[in-house]
């Protein structure tokens, strides 16, 4: 299995493979993208051709061939949103009310798009909630002939924090009633997954404008929960608060882990405010360590963790 | 946590991928070569087991949403041209509805402002409101009466006018000539009200004076402390705190750049850029040649040419060592009030700006937490913290945080301050 990771420079990978009982982490490396993955520039061909080259370098620098792919991207490509049902809604109707809602939400562009609902878990019981995420299909089409090229068939698609969350809540041994949030740093622009008894909360993207303020560009659902952790983080940043209350942790990563602001948060000493070795467990045969090797630059690779983890059974992790 | 998976089916999702655990993609395939040949493993897939997985080809995976084919170069280019103004509708689309779900548009937080209350206006004069409001109809209904019989032509209006100017200009002549008698008699008036004031607060002051050297001649001996030896010894660690940080800062060379430096418990940690990596050496040199800081655990130097004038950055994160002193005379137990005194006339001496002392609760029984935040030069903010330093009263600096956006030099820059202090009870 290759797990691939695109943020906006970088494309990281790592290979799995299971040998008898063992999982093995084969390799985990690090190119950079000619041209930025980004949203403005999917109508560049220079964009598709970036892609397509990412995948021939991953399996150039395979030391055993394999062509079942996973990928992750950055939730700036998707539209992510929660929606309420009525519980009196058949399980027959449910999609169709669904789809209805997210095409009032989406507009004339829902079929250009891929939508799914995933269902949340029940917190009052009167409204049935679902985690309504969408794409361009035409985002697809760029991935399918990239990989193609390589010889590679995504199986997996998962949005980053997603996926880095899916691999904190192990490592990290999160208890099921923890209210928690990871927090892609990623100047200027940043992203927040919200947990709330183990499921999804809430994404939220903000971004500090100045030294003292903050501004929310997108939240997932109207709750201010999202919006409280931020101020948070802003108290953190300009010395107002010492500790967050928000939540109960806070775990922070970056794909550009040279960033300053970045660095300046490694050296925060905040009780539940923290980021992670990666590998601490588990060591790859073969790593990249140009970054360094210490938690800041090991943390980049946390979402190619939570892909593994989908194969990888609990007691292996 | 949900696992999502945007290739499968579009729409709701049903399979709970999370606890499906299989094999697929993790058994590596032989290669087409080998299993033709039918030649041993090469070195690199020795440890891959023998047996392969077939793993469906794209074009087979009927869940797939990817299109199976790829479409014709000319297909490409139209979708090409019109993705831009799908995705920009799209943008549109989503900002519009999710204004409509939120009810307002992402906006700047601000720190929170103390709500203004809207007040309510007493209602002064009631009677003199309706008073004007029919005089000023009866007024209307005059001129409308004058301008029915034809009275009220420009000519008479021009009259009119220049007889009230003559009658204003007339008074105000008048009122002039009486204005010196009156400024005299109400400046006289002044000059005895403030006479008797000034005499009436110095008699005050010599009997606060009497009172106070009385109070302190029968209370006090010299060098006696209000606090006990436990608070004395916590007020002792802020204050080599703050005299820690003192002494690093004025080791920072005045072209460097700073962008925070912070003293929390017993670590100091800063991110500075200097000219050179000598310089940089000779700042490690400093923590290294001195028994209270304990070896560097973080002295990471870099070339980032950020700034090509201080192109070093040096990221710190060091441990020290602080203890306190005998001598544990006049320290004193302030009130609140006195302590936000001390420290804002503390502030005025250094030159820095410092905003009101927040103080956390006005229990003043309980241990509570106070907070120093402001702004200056770094010399400003060095004589601030040595004033702060050998201060003996019941407040101790537990935190400090200075930071700067690194844009100018150290000795021309602004840096703001934060000092987490904490303030003790009498009767500890």
């Amino acid at each position: 299995m290759i797990c691939i990771s695109f943020s906006d420079e970088y494309v990281r990978y790592g290979q799995l493979v299971k040998n008898g009982e063992e999982y093995i982490i084969e390799v985990v490396n690090k190119f950079p993208l000619s041209t930025p993955f980004s949203p403005e520039n999917v109508a560049r061909p220079e964009l598709a051709g970036s892609l397509e080259k990412a995948f021939l370098d991953i399996r150039a620098d395979l030391m055993k061939p394999d062509d079942y792919a996973a990928i992750t991207l950055p939730s700036v490509w998707f539209d992510i949103s929660t929606e309420t049902m009525d519980t009196d809604i058949t399980e027959d109707d449910l999609e169709e009310a669904l789809n209805w809602k997210i095409a009032k939400r989406l507009g004339e562009v829902m079929d250009q798009k891929f939508v799914q609902y995933y269902p949340l878990p029940d917190k009052s019981g009167s409204k049935r909630s679902f985690l309504a995420v969408s794409y361009f299909k035409e985002l697809g089409k760029l991935f399918l002939r990239a990989s193609q090229a390589a010889d590679f068939n995504i199986h997996i698609m998962d949005i980053n924090l997603f996926s880095a969350a899916l691999a904190l809540e192990h490592l990290e041994d999160i208890g099921s009633k923890e209210k928690w949030a990871v927090w892609l740093v990623n100047e200027p622009v940043h992203d927040m997954l919200v947990i709330e008894a183990g499921t999804f909360s809430q994404l939220c993207r903000f971004e500090f404008p100045d030294m003292e303020n903050y501004k929310i560009l997108h939240k997932s659902s109207a709750s201010d929960l999202g919006e409280k952790i931020v101020a948070n983080i802003n108290g953190i940043r300009t010395f107002e608060l010492e500790q967050f209350s928000a939540v109960d942790r806070i775990y922070y990563y970056s794909s550009t882990v040279d960033s300053e602001f970045f660095n300046m948060l490694l050296t925060y000493d905040i009780e539940n405010f923290n980021t992670i070795d990666t590998f601490a467990n588990q060591k790859p045969v073969r790593l990249f360590e140009d970054d360094g090797n210490g938690i800041g630059a090991m943390c980049q690779f946390i979402d190619l963790l939570g892909l593994m983890f989908r194969k990888i059974p609990k007691e292996n992790r | 946590m949900i696992r999502l998976n945007m290739t499968n089916q579009p729409g709701l999702q049903v399979v709970d991928e999370a606890e499906i655990f299989d094999l697929e993609g993790l058994i590596l395939k032989k290669s087409a070569e080998e299993t033709a040949s039918g030649e041993p493993e090469s070195e690199g897939t020795k440890q891959a087991p023998d047996e392969s997985i077939k793993v469906p080809d794209i074009e087979d995976i009927p869940d797939m949403p990817l299109e199976p084919s790829l479409p014709k170069e000319s297909d490409d280019q139209g979708i090409d041209e019109d993705l831009f103004k799908l995705a920009e509708a799209n943008l549109d689309l989503i900002e519009q509805a999710e204004e409509e779900e939120t009810g307002s548009k992402a906006k700047v937080k601000k720190a929170p402002e103390a709500p203004v209350k809207d007040k309510k206006r007493p209602k002064k004069f009631p009677l003199l409101r309706y008073g004007i409001i029919v005089g000023g109809f009866l007024v209307l209904l005059f001129l409308f009466w004058l301008y029915s019989n034809g009275k009220l032509t420009r000519s008479k209006v021009n009259e009119v006018t220049r007889d009230v100017a003559e009658t204003v200009t007339e008074k105000a002549t008048q009122t002039a000539e009486r204005i010196p008698d009156a400024t005299r008699q109400l400046t006289s008036e002044v000059k005895d009200v403030t006479e008797k004031v000034s005499s009436e607060v110095s008699t005050s002051r010599e009997r606060v004076a009497t009172r106070l050297s009385r109070s302190a001649a029968g209370t006090y001996q010299y060098g006696q402390s209000d606090l006990s030896d436990n608070v004395i010894q916590v007020v002792q660690r802020g204050q080599a705190k703050l005299s820690l940080v003192t002494d690093v800062l004025a080791q920072f060379p005045a072209d460097a750049r700073i962008l925070y430096l912070r003293l929390k418990d017993d670590k100091l940690s800063f991110i500075l850029y200097v000219r050179s990596h000598q310089v940089a050496e000779q700042i490690r040199g400093y923590f290294t040649g001195q028994s209270r800081f304990l070896s560097p655990e973080v002295f990471f130097t870099e070339n980032t040419g950020k700034y090509p004038e201080n192109p070093v950055e040096i990221m710190a994160i060091v441990r020290f060592r602080v203890k306190g002193s005998d001598d544990r005379r006049g320290y004193k137990y302030l009130t609140d009030r006195q302590l936000s005194q001390y420290i804002w006339q503390a502030a005025v001496e250094s030159g820095a700006r410092m905003n009101p002392l927040k103080i956390s609760s006005r229990d003043v029984s309980s241990v509570r937490s106070a907070e120093i935040v402001g702004n200056g030069k770094i010399v400003d903010i060095i004589a601030l913290l040595q004033e702060l330093a050998i201060q003996r009263h019941n407040l101790e600096v537990a935190l400090v945080s200075l930071k700067s956006d690194a844009a100018v030099s150290v000795s021309n820059g602004i840096l703001d301050y934060h000092l987490s202090s904490v303030i003790y009870p009498g009767n500890m």
